[in-house]
């Protein structure tokens, strides 16, 4: 689980970006950060990933065994999926997913094994797995993406606005892909938007940021059972529950 | 699809065509206003010449080229290490860096002579100098590719925990090789440059000359169709480095240099 106390950034001189952030995310549960451009979402995501200290206040992890870390990246178990594809443009597909494996050493054997597994969750062809990145459509890049940093197996899945630049149709088809998978596989998921709709669907609480500095101005719950089908996006609670949202999201800006 | 045949005729035929247009231009042009032929030969001496004499010149390309790949291939070596030094700390490049333009902006002119106090006449001086003129551009181009890799990139190998030599290895390396093969293409048009001018100070000798010794050479006995000749031959020598350069960079390693073909 993770949990942040106080919580707060600043780079260099300048105003702080994020401040006084409370925050507690439980082993295997869904949460979504939703705020509008700029209020630090992704500064706390990549905070909470290792890739940046915090400047005050204090943030710990642990696994299900209690042992708390100040570091998510000495639990050595999260997988990160950025806003880009980010893949290395000389290596194959295959090559791009093994990447996080082959770098802690894994023998060839549990590479493959592994990569096999990735490919079978996000239902690509062992035929793409030989061609590079250039050859594949923006998705299908944002698949590998995410079949890398599933390889692992994380315990914890970070993913910062990874379907942003994609269009409508497939950001939603991603989404009830990504939802199968950690339905299958359950595992803590913080997953950063500034789509209310996504942030709703997917997740089992929104955490509503607002900006100037960035903190956590709302916290609403998500009561809709899983495992959930697209269908649920025409209930009309879902639709009730958007509008909430929204409102909230809106109020954080003013 | 278009033909192989269709494609090297798009790319071979109008500089052919261009070279036609030029020869004719240049004999008519000779032949109207009465130049003489010590000023400007006509297009048919310079081919005479060139076949005339064509076991020297060929044996003159032959010894330039040595020391042009030579000199190319160590600009190669000691500009990828010094790149590679460089990109370790942004103090070293800071405090490096200046010293390292000196190597582009001295006069060669004004070095040439010490450079021949240090090493004598012969190969070796003239590799040197092949040298200090090539080798910049290998240390820019290398240095910028292995330290202007993506952020996102970078954040990956942070997150699974690289090594630095595994990101130096794995990301920055192959990161490179693009502007390894843009700093080589310009730098092996530069070792012709460097080796003809190398000898111009320290030739090989009468029986053992290149390219460079032959131009002063034949300008001082007025042999101005020979100098054609060899100018000619010194071009022909930077555009064969070129495209040698440019296939290896686009084919052999074309799993890193895709990207340039489209420019």
């Amino acid at each position: 689980m993770i949990r942040a106390q106080d919580l707060g950034i600043r780079f260099g001189d300048n105003k702080p970006v994020l401040q006084q952030v409370d925050l507690q995310i439980q082993v295997n549960e869904f949460v979504s950060l939703l705020g509008p451009s700029g209020c630090g979402k992704s500064t706390l995501l990549r905070l909470v990933a290792g890739l940046l200290d915090p400047t005050e206040g204090e943030l710990r992890v642990s696994l299900e065994t209690g042992d708390w870390k100040s570091h998510v990246l000495l639990l050595g178990q999260q997988g990160f999926v950025f806003q880009d594809p980010t893949l290395l443009p000389w290596r194959t597909v295959r090559d791009n997913i093994r990447l996080p494996m082959e770098l802690r050493g894994a023998s060839r054997a549990q590479q493959a094994e592994a990569v096999r597994r990735s490919l079978e969750l996000i239902g690509l062809l062992p035929d793409d797995a030989e061609k590079y990145p250039r050859m594949l459509s923006g998705g299908m890049r944002m698949r590998v993406s995410l079949a890398r940093a599933l390889v692992m197996q994380p315990r914890l899945l970070l993913l910062d606005e990874p379907f942003a630049a994609l269009d409508d149709m497939l950001r939603q088809q991603l989404n009830e892909e990504l939802l199968g998978i950690w339905q299958q596989h359950p595992c803590t998921a913080l997953f950063v938007t500034h789509n209310v709709a996504e942030a709703v669907f997917l997740s089992q609480r929104v955490l509503i940021m607002g900006s100037q500095p960035g903190t956590i101005v709302e916290v609403i719950d998500v009561p809709f059972a899983y495992p959930r089908a697209p269908g649920l996006k025409v209930d009309v609670e879902f639709a009730q529950l958007v509008g909430k949202v929204a409102t909230s999201l809106r109020e954080s800006v003013a | 699809m278009k033909k192989w045949y269709q494609q090297v005729g798009s790319v071979i035929l109008p500089p052919v065509i261009l070279f036609g247009i030029v020869l004719v231009l240049w004999h008519v042009l000779v032949e109207v206003n009465e130049v003489e032929s010590y000023l400007v030969p006509l297009p048919g001496d310079v081919w005479n010449a060139a076949q005339g004499n064509f076991s020297q010149l060929g044996q003159a390309t032959w010894n330039t080229a040595l020391a042009a790949v030579s000199g190319f291939g160590l600009s190669l070596l000691i500009g990828t290490i010094t790149a590679f030094v460089f990109s370790q700390s942004v103090l070293i490049r800071r405090s490096f860096y200046p010293y390292a333009i000196f190597l582009q902006t001295v006069p060669i002119v004004a070095i040439a002579p010490l450079v021949i106090n240090w090493f004598g006449t012969g190969l070796q001086s003239v590799i040197v100098v092949t040298v200090v003129i090539s080798l910049f551009p290998i240390i820019t181009s290398v240095t910028v590719g292995l330290t202007s890799v993506d952020k996102g990139l970078r954040e990956l190998f942070v997150l699974n925990q690289a090594s630095r030599w595994q990101t130096l290895l794995k990301l920055r390396m192959p990161h490179a090789v693009p502007y390894l093969v843009t700093g080589a293409r310009t730098s092996s048009g530069l070792a012709v440059v460097g080796a003809i001018v190398g000898e111009f100070f320290a030739g090989y000798g009468s029986d053992h000359y290149g390219l460079g010794y032959l131009i002063l050479q034949t300008s001082a006995q007025l042999r101005t169709d020979m100098l054609f000749a060899t100018i000619l031959a010194s071009a022909l020598l930077g555009v064969i480095m070129f495209v040698v350069v440019t296939w290896i960079g686009f084919k052999v390693l074309a799993r890193w240099t895709y990207a340039l073909e489209q420019s």
